[in-house]
């Protein structure tokens, strides 16, 4: 699997399998939820558009941002550990998601 | 007086060899016509699996805006839907030109050795429509992965060749065929397109799993059947702290069932790549020596359909139906504000 199809479908493993609990720990406030779910379906949109392109590592910005959203990745898993603070959390996600979406605009 | 004899018995041995010759060419043929069918058979069946998967993977997200909390945004929006439609719409196409190639293959074994048939020019005009229906797979903000434009040309030529009667050439353009189809099949699955379809499904279906286990939505005593079923016993939970130990085994369950469904997709799609490449060598054998002495379609085959049977027991073809765009998939309550 190429590099950056990784990248994308690791960030929407990792949403896929903790939306659930975002959503329950925004505990009904309407704002947040709309917020979860419309970065969960970009990033859902973005990983289903780069699902069909053929990627190439060799472009240096790609592999830039590949290594950008892990680092992204691993403040996103520690975040999560800390799910009280949901507003910290989802700016988490935002930027994890628009990164996401750079690197599905480069491939 | 003796010399007669010799000649008719030179030219009857040389008749012989000839004749067994032309059998021989003609039982490779077939063999390969035959064995080629079956890779195109297992192919078809190959992307018709994947596709009924990328549908379950729509009703999946149809699920999860039923039942996760959420207020107007919906975790799986109309837009999303349509690009996975069109996901689907390309490999179902993908399955029909595999379906189209398998007609063609029957028909050139019933060639070989025989009178043309009326089947194989309809299995030809068949597989031309085909090709020219097969676009690439999409992508809404840049090049598409493209359908290899010899798939197109040889797949033409077969066509000629087989309203025409050219048994003896049409080996080397199915030979072009199967090597382009290799290219395009590996292209797509080198780039871990459908390793990642299928992963994202299961990952989507484990989410809503655990999330069911969480809310009490399902039977946990199933985990207890390894050790209840040989005595005929049937589980029971008195009350819900009861559930704990058996929802924490429920959820270690669908991970590490998770873990060997994904490996074993893996394998599969691995598998139908070396299934065609060997089909390819033996087709290009076929063409350019006029032999092809491997018997029995690629064992590997084995591997991809033990898959594809797996995945018919958890997803059967009639509960697999891409709902419309907006539908509701499930009976179950809407969760649009819900806490439970």
């Amino acid at each position: 699997m190429t590099a950056a199809l990784q990248a994308l479908q690791d960030q929407y493993d990792f949403l896929t399998a903790n939306l659930p609990k975002l959503l329950e720990a925004c505990n009904g406030d309407a704002g947040k939820e709309n917020q979860i779910n419309a970065q969960y379906a970009a990033c859902e949109a973005n990983y289903t558009n780069c699902i069909n392109k053929i990627f190439n590592d060799n472009d240096p910005s790609v592999q830039a941002l590949v290594a950008q959203m892990k680092t992204q990745q691993t403040a996103l898993g520690a975040a999560v550990k800390h799910i009280g603070d949901i507003g910290g959390v989802i700016t988490a996600i935002t930027t994890a998601v628009q990164t996401g979406a750079s690197l599905a605009a480069k491939v | 007086m003796k010399r007669p004899h010799r000649l008719h018995r030179y030219l009857a041995l040389l008749l012989c060899l000839i004749f067994l010759s032309s059998c021989k060419t003609s039982d490779d043929a077939k063999a390969a016509a035959k064995q080629l069918a079956t890779t195109s058979t297992d192919l078809a069946n190959y992307y018709g699996t994947l596709s009924q998967v990328t549908t379950a993977t729509i009703t999946l997200g149809g699920l999860q805006n039923t039942l996760l909390p959420h207020a107007d945004i919906l975790p799986f929006p109309d837009s999303n839907r349509t690009l996975l439609n069109t996901t689907l719409s390309e490999l179902q196409k993908r399955s029909d030109l595999a379906k189209a190639l398998q007609d063609v293959s029957t028909a050139f074994s019933n060639l070989t050795g025989s009178t043309a048939p009326t089947d194989v020019s309809d299995a030809a005009s068949k597989l031309a429509s085909e090709l020219n229906t097969l676009k690439a797979l999409p992508s809404p903000a840049g090049s598409p992965i493209p359908i290899p434009s010899a798939i197109g040309d040889a797949g033409k030529l077969i066509v000629s060749l087989i309203q025409e009667h050219e048994e003896r050439k049409i080996a080397p353009a199915l030979d072009a065929t199967v090597n382009a189809l290799k290219g395009l099949f590996s292209n797509e699955e080198e780039s871990g397109a459908y390793d990642s379809l299928y992963h994202t499904y299961l990952t989507k279906a484990a989410s809503l799993a655990k999330y069911s286990i969480e809310k009490n939505w399902v039977d946990e005593t199933s985990v207890l059947g390894p050790a209840l079923q040989p005595f005929g016993l049937t589980g029971k939970l008195n009350s819900k702290s009861d559930a704990a130990p058996l929802q924490a085994a429920a959820e270690a369950e669908i991970d590490e069932t998770t873990q060997t469904l994904d490996a074993a997709h893996q394998k599969a799609s691995a598998a139908m790549l070396q299934a065609i490449t060997d089909m390819g060598t033996r087709m290009h054998q076929l063409a350019t020596e006029g032999r092809m002495p491997s018997r029995g379609a690629p064992v590997m085959l084995t591997t991809v359909e033990n898959w594809i049977n797996t995945v018919s027991t958890y997803l059967p073809a009639s509960a697999t139906t891409a709902p419309a765009a907006g539908a509701s998939s499930t009976t179950a309550p809407s969760a649009k504000k819900s806490k439970n």
